[in-house]
């Protein structure tokens, strides 16, 4: 007869479970991007880059439209007309932070869910199973284009809303406040460096990689029940939230070391 | 086990001690068997050891005589190009559309076929929903669908078409004749025939429900067909 669990362990085995199948689906996802050549795989990717990336083209403009607005308002009134420390705020707040972040929020809201929701349910009807018995890897139709597809929208998403936030949310702010944009549009230039480009689009692939990774195995991993479909949306979104600002604040400690 | 006959296409041998009591079958091309029992999900077990994919959990099977050395070392992938699988209920995918259902496994990987022209592809499907007895404005207002808006016969038949569309040796019915009112069950078995004729050098194996026993005298496709029933293993 088995042993019963210590009560550490039954607490600290699913974590490392859910580690473990989640770092396996994002490795398979990469180990296998070759998949992506063949029609059916590219069909389900070229889907997941609509419904991610281009769906979502107008939630992020309009948040970044907002938090453009929003913040150099605050900043104006904050740190009076001085453009260094306007910009600099605006470096760090928005391109650095507030852009991957609430990017990646808003996938992860729409796709994330949406990702997990779709494969318990696909899991529940048996067509997991179907897959395999059709001779397709699951792991290949369902995980590499799904993951592929949301490290290439959040990125491409994040960078709208770094654009429209910082480009577009000024320009519209100067029609309340006073402002001039053009000292302002040239110190911004200046500012940004291409060490934060290439960290940045590194921060913002690993986001859509936990966002699609964590979506993925939390699909695979739930019991083939209905009652576990809403559910698997919910985990997944609880466990990339966490993992997200983890991420963020590994980030944000590269950031301070190079400063 | 070595390979024995040329054609030969499966066989099944299944050992002590495991999810089944033992038993054993064999089948040649033009053949075919029907595996019975009480419970639904005996039937996933067992198809799961047809093709490959419970190795661990079960004994041995083999697709023998298809030229093929790796369908023999249990690889389910290579094992998979020779088995054509349909299903009463879950054998579609149900947000892709029929269209896309059908052609799924031809370009899901490397197979040559995927390559073929999407109006040579059509024609075929259309040559295959004819034998089944569905007219051509059918499966044009049907193909774009989803393949969730599909009745259970239709499923099944959309199952079969795609086995047509890949090749197989052995087909795997699975309960593809549950729920059929008669009508649909003759539609069927002239359909299997027409797959049969199409495909004469596979063999069938089909499973079911012992109380939902089809009467199978009239597929002449694939004769004799022999009964096996699956016996959990205490």
């Amino acid at each position: 007869m088995q042993a019963p669990l210590h009560p550490e362990s039954r607490l600290i085995r699913p974590f490392l479970e859910f580690f473990q199948l989640t770092t396996g689906v994002a490795a398979h996802a990469f180990a296998r991007i070759g998949v992506l050549r063949f029609p059916a795989t590219q069909r389900v990717f070229h889907k997941q880059v609509l419904f991610t990336g281009i769906q979502a083209l107008l939630p992020v403009t309009i948040a970044g439209l907002a938090v453009g607005i929003g913040l150099v308002s605050q900043m104006r009134s904050l740190l009076g007309s001085g453009v260094e420390l306007n910009v600099k705020m605006m470096q760090v707040v928005v391109l650095r932070e507030f852009a991957p972040l609430l990017t990646a929020f808003i996938v992860l809201g729409r796709s994330g869910s949406a990702m997990a929701t779709e494969i318990a349910a696909m899991k529940v009807r048996g067509e997991i199973r179907s897959l395999y018995r059709l001779g397709i890897d699951p792991g290949d139709y369902l995980i590499v284009p799904r993951v592929v597809g949301c490290c290439i929208a959040v990125p491409a998403l994040t960078l709208l809303f770094q654009l429209v936030a910082t480009g577009v949310g000024p320009a519209f702010a100067s029609l309340f406040v006073e402002m001039r944009l053009l000292p302002y549009y040239s110190a911004l230039f200046q500012q940004i460096a291409l060490s934060d480009i290439l960290i940045g689009l590194s921060k913002n692939v690993s986001f859509g990689l936990i966002i699609a990774s964590v979506a993925c195995s939390t699909g695979i991993h739930v019991p083939a029940q209905p009652a576990w479909i809403p559910q698997a949306a919910e985990l997944s979104v609880l466990r990339s939230f966490i993992l997200l600002l983890l991420a963020d604040l590994l980030f944000a400690s590269i950031y301070l070391i190079r400063s | 086990m070595t390979v024995t006959a040329s054609t030969e296409v499966l066989r099944i041998r299944q050992l002590d001690g495991q999810l089944f009591q033992p038993f054993s079958c064999s089948i040649q091309a033009g053949t075919g068997a029907i595996v019975h029992g009480d419970d639904p999900h005996t039937f996933d077990e067992f198809i799961d050891l047809v093709g490959g994919l419970e190795p661990s959990l079960t004994g041995t099977i083999q697709l023998a005589g298809i030229g093929d050395p790796a369908a023999d070392s249990g690889d389910w992938k290579a094992r998979s190009r020779h088995i054509g699988y349909a299903a009463g209920d879950s054998g579609m995918i149900s947000n892709l559309k029929v269209f896309e259902n059908l052609l799924l496994p031809l370009q899901a990987d490397g197979d040559p076929h995927a390559r073929l022209a999407e109006e040579e592809l059509e024609n075929s499907i259309l040559q295959a929903f004819d034998a089944a007895g569905f007219d051509a404005a059918w499966v044009h207002s049907r193909l774009r669908l989803s393949a969730d808006g599909l009745s259970r016969f239709e499923r099944v038949i959309c199952g079969l078409v795609r086995c047509h569309l890949t090749g197989f040796r052995l087909l795997l019915g699975e309960q593809i004749f549950a729920e059929l009112d008669p009508s649909q069950t003759g539609r069927l078995i002239h359909f299997l025939n027409w797959l049969g004729a199409m495909h004469p050098d596979s063999g069938i194996l089909l499973t079911c429900l012992r109380n939902q026993h089809p009467d199978l005298s009239e597929l002449s496709a694939w004769q004799p067909i022999q009964t096996l029933t699956l016996e959990p293993s205490s």
